[in-house]
């Protein structure tokens, strides 16, 4: 029996299962029959088990279907309508009301997939009622989906303090949240804290950032623990537990009142790697004046006590008796719910190619020494001078992406050097001797950012610096005049030789030192640069695949002070976000069958998130790592893992619901199964659909969280069943939404269509699409030529 | 009883940068013998640690009760300073600051004996001002937890998403009809190739999901308000009142179930904008698939009022009669998030006068596959695929006539384009003419080599000539190479990649708002390097291209960091904020109403007694009442007249 939407139906008279046909303000009847779609829906589930409605999505139409649905604990549901994507978070909280979790309603998208891509309303019509039926064998199957809900522990470790470590400490310590901010050397500050000035305001760089470095030493929400590594990460329920050692500091921190009579006494002399290696410190040392916390150290590797058993001189002079030789290497357990991982970038050792000379030449300099020789506490106390002779430089030549642009050393752009020549040029005139003459060899002047092109342009019109677009091929020195010849090649291929009396190479960022190590403990993956890899490149900018881990700052990549600021406020934002509150997670993949499976690790190394572990004897899910992919169970050869939405079980069960229904009501045309993902397959459907574009309706989809969970004996169970042609529709490739799925799947495909002919099936009966949400026109043409030919 | 002013000087080094050309020993032993000095020291870093806890040490010690602190701007270091008076005891409006850095060392470099004189005057004249200072209150503010988004595309969204996550109830004003901003028109962006559509928000939760699925318009916490402007702006942080202007959409939103009926009925046709001219659309449409809210919308403009679409409405949504809405709303934090728009290059190399030349926006638009020539690239002039594509860098970018500024990510859009290009139609070629090829972003450069691989020309110059054939619509362009010598290249189809400005009517937000935009027109930040995302206003942060061009990641970057920003805020609950404002005297005031006239912040209201009052969060102390008041009936706190004497004072005052 048919009952109307608008019909007095009494509650008693709903059943457990029940479809809802909307039909979009009548629109949808112009091309499908309704009765039609009923019968199907009374043909399965019994009489009285559907009510047609016109705005399923209007709150007043949702209002009088509740009690409807309330009245008779509606059990499963089949909701035929428009796009899932649009309804479902409409209808959520009717859903929620009826104690229906999205995951457990199946929503047929009669509209976007039917009536508005298939004029013909017999085809059209045929196709919803492929569509329900299958949906209506899928809810047999369908059990509610579990959450779980994480709480993490609300204290945050931030892994490195230079200017991206401090900033996302202090964002999460304003938010009230407790952080331990870890630095390996002896004081927070960072590369920033030794540039002199910054671009292109030319602001002093310690003065703006020695204020924010007192801010987060100040604030009683950050507990900076200095001279640390992490030794160990290992997962808990909260979070993280860490375990770090903190080196002695030899000097005890309470008593140290930083007068200096310890360094002034200390008769090692060790070049200052503070300085790039220009100068020298002692052994007790403070790495710069305005280090933080702002006492001494000593460097045990020099210290004439530790390498030889005598000296003590600082222990004699120290008026607060602070030097405390007996100190241990100090072990702490950290218990995090976040970690946000900032361990900046370090500058490329130009040594590593001989053509610069450097290390050869000794007035071959990098633009990180420049900066320490500019700097008025740096080893030439401000004045230029060349470090052979210590004469003043009257002609500087600069070299750009010496390491960078570079196949040998590295391919990618390291995005600061540009500026940093321009900026140390400019401080050269400014503040030296504005008639020195200066000059930088460059590929591309990269001065892409805010009032980045207007300070180039000071540096060529107000300053009269020069640039030379070649490549460098070798630096040769005049042992007599100390002057370098620098011979280049030009674009054209010509050459070309430029002398000087000071050689600056504007050298890559390179990853800092044990960032390898780091990422292994951590579980993070690098790019191919080296740098941390994110998630997403394009949306997920501070993410790791570890949830609850995030990077920024040159961590990440090359990047500028803003920039680096920015994202470490961003990765703060997110680190908060998680700690503040549960989240809830959808177990999308129920528990692995211990007897059937035979721990042979298969899906272990197939899952892209590691979320599957090996423990003895034992395949463990780790459901907070699982994305719900399903590509560990269509690698399982026992069948033993289970997804919860897309079961094995639902999948055979859909097919067969839309075989015999073919079989039953139409047998003449020709009939394609299409495996289409939920991201850009779905998209793409009700792209084309919103675009009111058509493609043939024998084509029926069935849905699938990715392309990789499907499997090549499902392909064949389909065409077992009767089907003549089998579709897979994901998403493109490399921009699958969990990792490589469409790759996969394609692979598995071709590996089948080897066997295809002993089965007498043709290859041409599988095709694998790979588009994106907006690939409408090639869809439809794809689509019109594979139903031609499976159908011809 | 008069209070015994006990002054105490101290006079930063800032390592070289004062002390190169100040001799600073000289200023603090000069300070030292005015009148109550009763201590005057110098020091290499005044703002270290060890500086600040000098300070604490010495009020303390001499029982300081006013600060003189000698170093660099007061825009760097005041707010420290005063947190570091504060610390000892004082009263954070006993201090007073002397610029002998930007205004004195650093302007005079070379001329340390004057830079020196110059520097004791300034010092004579923050002493002088220092003894006629007086306590400043503070009272506290309470700060509604609740923050309005300005602008709805990538960072928009993501920033709005960020805060409702977080708890907070987020107000998205977008001024169009649909949430997405520009790269909604990318038909895909560079580096991953995904549809510029589906790209953010991304919950944190979430692995990378598309954006309409998101439904942002029905997040509990969100209230989405599109075709809406901010026409009014007033307030403090905490608690700013935002008047919004809502345009008709014609069409009750909830209520459009995006049948579509009245798209067909429908007989106006006009050009669609978000096709740049390259197709047409109705007068009621929906302005892409994915459009959110998911509703239709009517142009007003050129609706012809006939009534069909009503007619065949079936959720009887449309209602022609709509008007303009106006509406407050009380945020506790702003986040603007305009976004850019593509310069219009008319005028430059034939674009507007040869119709083969277009942008590579609209080239955007024809390479989206679902967008108006269905991914095809074609030329308008005759609609066939063209053989030879041309690309010109920096059109309106780089150019002091246009805009100085580099926009930064239109070499990644030539790239990317052209890549494209030689992907779908192999057989055409692509030559990028350009100076400097610029990839900001990690990864890019392996784009560059790629596309250099696959066969794209580039070709170092400037295109001085554009000329057309006027039969065959080619185009002919004369380059002027970098490397000396020209060369002629002829073209099908010539895009130029036009620059990224600010969004029209930016200028005028930031004078609702009262935001400083910088010369190329973008929002300015705090500071350009520390505070990228804060503004002059505290609780107002940017956020995406409107502060300058960028990418779509560090766009998102920055909303996420943005939202950082205003989340410490919204959570904090409530915040201080001093009374260093504008106080009437009673007695004097006349209640001419001038000062409240001329008020920018409009804070100063005539109470019923007829008198002029001052809404104390409101004002911002700028003074411009203190200079209309014809009876100095009203005066700022901090900038007393007799103050300001004192200073002018103190410069004149002679020296040793």
């Amino acid at each position: 029996m048919k009952v109307q939407g608008s019909a007095e139906m009494a509650p008693e008279d709903v059943r457990e299962a029940l479809a809802i046909l909307c039909t979009c303000g009548g629109t949808l009847e112009e091309v499908l029959n309704f009765d039609s779609l009923a019968e199907t829906v009374e043909g399965a589930f019994g009489p009285n088990s559907h009510i047609v409605t016109p705005f399923l999505c209007l709150p007043q139409e949702q209002e009088r279907l509740r009690p409807l649905l309330q009245g008779n604990g509606t059990k499963k549901l089949v909701i035929a309508a428009c796009s899932k994507n649009v309804l479902i978070p409409i209808i959520k909280p009717l859903l929620s009301g009826l104690g229906l979790g999205e995951n457990e309603v199946e929503v047929v998208n009669i509209r976007e997939q039917c009536a508005w891509v298939h004029p013909d309303r017999k085809r059209a019509t045929l196709k919803a009622q492929f569509l329900i039926t299958s949906a209506i064998e899928k809810t047999k199957f369908t059990e509610p989906v579990k959450i779980e809900t994480y709480k993490s522990d609300e204290r945050a470790l931030v892994i490195g303090a230079g200017v991206a470590g401090i900033q996302a400490s202090l964002d999460l310590a304003e938010q009230g949240l407790f952080v331990y901010l870890l630095e390996r050397t002896p004081s927070i500050g960072g590369k920033m804290a030794l540039l002199v000035k910054t671009y292109p305001t030319d602001d002093c760089a310690i003065c703006i950032l020695g204020p924010k470095m007192a801010d987060v030493a100040a604030n009683p929400n950050v507990q900076i623990i200095t001279s640390a590594e992490v030794k160990e990460v290992k997962k808990t329920a909260g979070g993280f537990r860490l375990r770090v050692v903190k080196k002695p500091r030899y000097v005890d921190p309470k008593k140290c009142i930083a007068c200096g009579l310890c360094a002034e006494k200390c008769p090692s002399k060790v070049p200052n790697e503070w300085d790039g290696g220009l100068g020298y410190r002692k052994a007790i040392y403070m790495p710069f004046p305005q280090a933080l916390p702002r006492k001494y150290v000593i460097d045990p590797e020099h210290c004439l006590f530790f390498q030889k058993g005598v000296c003590r001189v600082c222990e004699k002079f120290c008026p607060r008796k602070a030097i405390d030789f007996e100190q241990e290497p100090e072990e702490l357990e950290l218990d995090v719910g976040s970690i946000v991982v900032a361990t900046g970038f370090t500058e490329f050792d130009p040594s590593d190619i001989p053509r610069y000379g450097f290390g050869q030449c000794r007035n071959v300099i990098t633009q990180f020494q420049l900066a320490r020789i500019l700097d008025p506490s740096g080893p030439t106390e401000g004045k230029l001078v060349t470090p052979q002779g210590g004469h003043k430089p009257n002609r500087v030549l600069m070299i750009q992406c010496v390491g960078s642009r570079d196949p040998e050393a590295n391919e990618y752009c390291s995005r600061y050097c540009c500026m940093a020549a321009l900026k140390n040029s400019m401080l050269i005139k400014n503040e030296q001797d504005p008639d020195t003459d200066i000059t930088i060899v460059y590929k591309d002047v990269r001065a892409a950012g805010k009032g980045f092109e207007e300070y180039y342009a000071r540096a060529k019109e107000t300053y009269g610096i020069r640039f030379e677009c070649c490549e460098v091929v070798g630096i040769d020195e005049n042992e007599q005049t100390e002057t370098l010849s620098v011979e280049c090649e030009t674009p054209e291929g010509g050459r070309k030789t430029l002398t000087a009396d000071l050689v600056v190479l504007s050298c890559a960022m390179v990853p800092s030192e044990g960032t390898e190590e780091l990422a292994r403990m951590l579980g993070l993956q690098l790019g191919r640069d080296g740098f941390f890899k994110i998630l997403d490149k394009k949306v997920s900018v501070v993410e790791t695949k570890v949830p609850g881990i995030c990077v920024c700052g040159c961590a990440e990549g090359p990047k500028d002070i803003p920039e680096s600021v920015a994202q470490a406020s961003a990765a703060a934002s997110r680190s908060a976000s998680r700690m503040s509150r549960e989240l809830p997670k959808p177990l999308l993949i129920s528990a692995i069958d211990e007897e059937s499976c035979g721990t042979c690790g298969l899906c272990v190394k197939a899952c892209p998130y590691g979320a599957l572990s090996l423990q003895g004897e034992k395949v463990v899910l780790d459901h907070e790592l699982c994305q719900g992919c399903g590509l560990c169970l269509s690698v399982c050869p026992s069948g033993c893992i289970r997804m919860v939405k897309n079961s094995d079980e639902q999948i055979r069960n859909q097919m067969r619901a839309i075989a015999s229904h073919a079989r039953a009501h139409d047998g003449s045309s020709s009939l394609i199964s299409m495996f289409a993902c939920e991201q850009c397959g779905y998209t793409l459907l009700d792209t084309v659909g919103a675009l009111r574009m058509e493609y043939p309706p024998n084509i029926v989809p069935i849905f699938l969280p990715c392309a990789s969970s499907l499997r090549t004996s499902q392909i064949l169970e389909a065409l077992s069943l009767g089907f003549d042609g089998v579709l897979v529709l994901g998403c493109p490739k490399d921009r699958c939404h969990y990792e490589k799925g469409v790759e996969i799947a394609k692979s598995r495909i071709n590996l089948l269509k080897n066997f295809l002919s002993d089965l007498k099936i043709s290859p041409e009966s599988i095709r694998t699409l790979s588009f994106s949400g907006n690939g409408v026109h090639d869809f439809v043409a794809e689509t019109q030529a594979f139903s031609k030919k499976v159908g011809g | 009883m008069k209070e015994d002013v006990r002054i105490g000087v101290f006079v930063c080094h800032c390592g070289q940068n004062i002390a190169k050309s100040v001799d600073c020993e000289a200023v603090a032993d000069y300070a030292a013998k005015i009148p109550q000095v009763v201590y005057s020291t110098h020091y290499e870093f005044m703002c270290s640690e060890e500086g600040q806890q000098l300070i604490r040490e010495k009020i303390k010690e001499h029982k300081l009760n006013r600060v003189v602190v000698a170093s660099c701007s007061p825009k760097l270091h005041e707010e420290l300073f005063r947190r570091v008076v504060e610390e000892a005891g004082l009263n954070s409006f006993l201090f007073e600051m002397a610029n002998i850095r930007e205004h004195c060392s650093w302007a005079h470099i070379r001329e340390p004996e004057f830079a020196t004189q110059k520097a004791k005057h300034l010092v004579r004249a923050a002493i002088e001002r220092a003894k006629t200072l007086e306590e400043i209150g503070k009272t506290s503010v309470s700060i509604e937890p609740t923050a309005l988004v300005i602008g709805g595309g990538m960072a928009g969204t993501q920033a709005a998403m960020e805060l409702a996550e977080r708890g907070f109830d987020v107000h998205i004003v977008e001024r169009k009809a649909t949430l997405g901003g520009t790269a909604s028109q990318l038909g895909e962006v560079f580096l991953t190739g995904d549809c510029g559509i589906c790209l953010p928000p991304v919950l944190p939760e979430m692995h990378r999901r598309c954006m309409y699925k998101t439904n942002l318009a029905l997040h509990p916490r969100i209230s989405l308000h599109t075709l809406s402007t901010v026409e009014d702006f007033k307030g403090h942080v905490g608690n700013f009142e935002a008047t919004i202007r809502k345009e008709a959409r014609y069409i009750d939103e909830k209520a459009c179930i995006l049948c579509g009926r009245c798209e067909e009925v429908c007989p106006v046709e006009v050009p669609n904008e978000r096709d740049l001219g390259l197709s047409t659309r109705k007068a009621v449409y929906l302005p892409f698939p994915q459009a959110i809210p998911h509703s239709y919308v009517i142009d007003g403009e050129n609706c012809s009022r006939c009534g069909e679409c009503e007619k065949v409405c079936p959720t009887k949504a449309i209602d022609i009669n709509q008007q303009v809405q106006h509406f407050d709303l009380k945020v506790g934090a702003v986040i603007v998030a305009t976004g850019f728009e593509e310069f219009k290059p008319f005028g430059f190399f034939g674009f507007g006068e040869y119709e083969n030349v277009i942008t590579q926006l609209m080239l955007s638009r024809m390479l989206d596959p679902s967008g108006p020539t269905g991914g095809r690239v074609i030329r308008p002039s005759d609609g066939k695929a063209p053989d030879r594509v041309t690309m010109i860098q920096c059109v309106g970018s780089r150019d002091p006539q246009a805009n100085p500024h580099c926009s930064k990510i239109c070499c990644m859009i030539a790239l990317k384009h052209a890549k494209s290009i030689r992907e779908r139609c192999p057989s055409s070629d692509v030559t990028i003419c350009f100076e400097d090829i610029r990839l900001a972003g990690r990864d890019y450069e392996s784009y560059y080599t790629d596309s250099q691989e696959q066969g794209v020309g580039f070709l170092r110059g400037n295109v001085v000539e554009v000329s057309e054939d006027q039969n065959t619509h080619d185009l002919k362009l004369r380059v002027s190479l970098l490397s000396g010598g020209s060369e002629e290249l002829e073209t099908g189809l010539l895009i130029l990649s036009s620059a990224m400005v600010p969004s029209e009517g930016s200028e005028k937000l930031a004078r609702t708002l009262g935001l400083s935009i910088g010369p190329s027109g973008f929002f300015t930040e705090r500071h350009p390097k520390l505070a990228p995302l804060d503004t002059s206003i505290d609780g107002i942060y940017l956020c995406g291209a409107c502060q300058g061009p960028k990418d779509i990641p560090e766009s998102i970057t920055q909303a996420m960091g943005a939202a950082s920003r205003a989340s410490i805020l919204l959570k904090a609950g409530e915040v201080e904020v001093d009374l260093a404002k504008a106080a009437v005297n009673e007695d004097l005031c006349i209640g001419c109403g001038r000062c409240a006239t001329v008020c920018p912040y409009s804070a100063i209201e005539i109470d019923p007694s007829g008198k002029a009052s001052v809404i104390e969060a409101s004002c911002k102390g700028c003074g411009v009442c203190t200079a209309e008041c014809p009876t100095k009936a009203i005066q700022l706190r901090h900038f007393k007249d007799n103050q300001i004497l004192a200073a002018i004072d103190g410069i004149l005052a002679e020296g040793d």
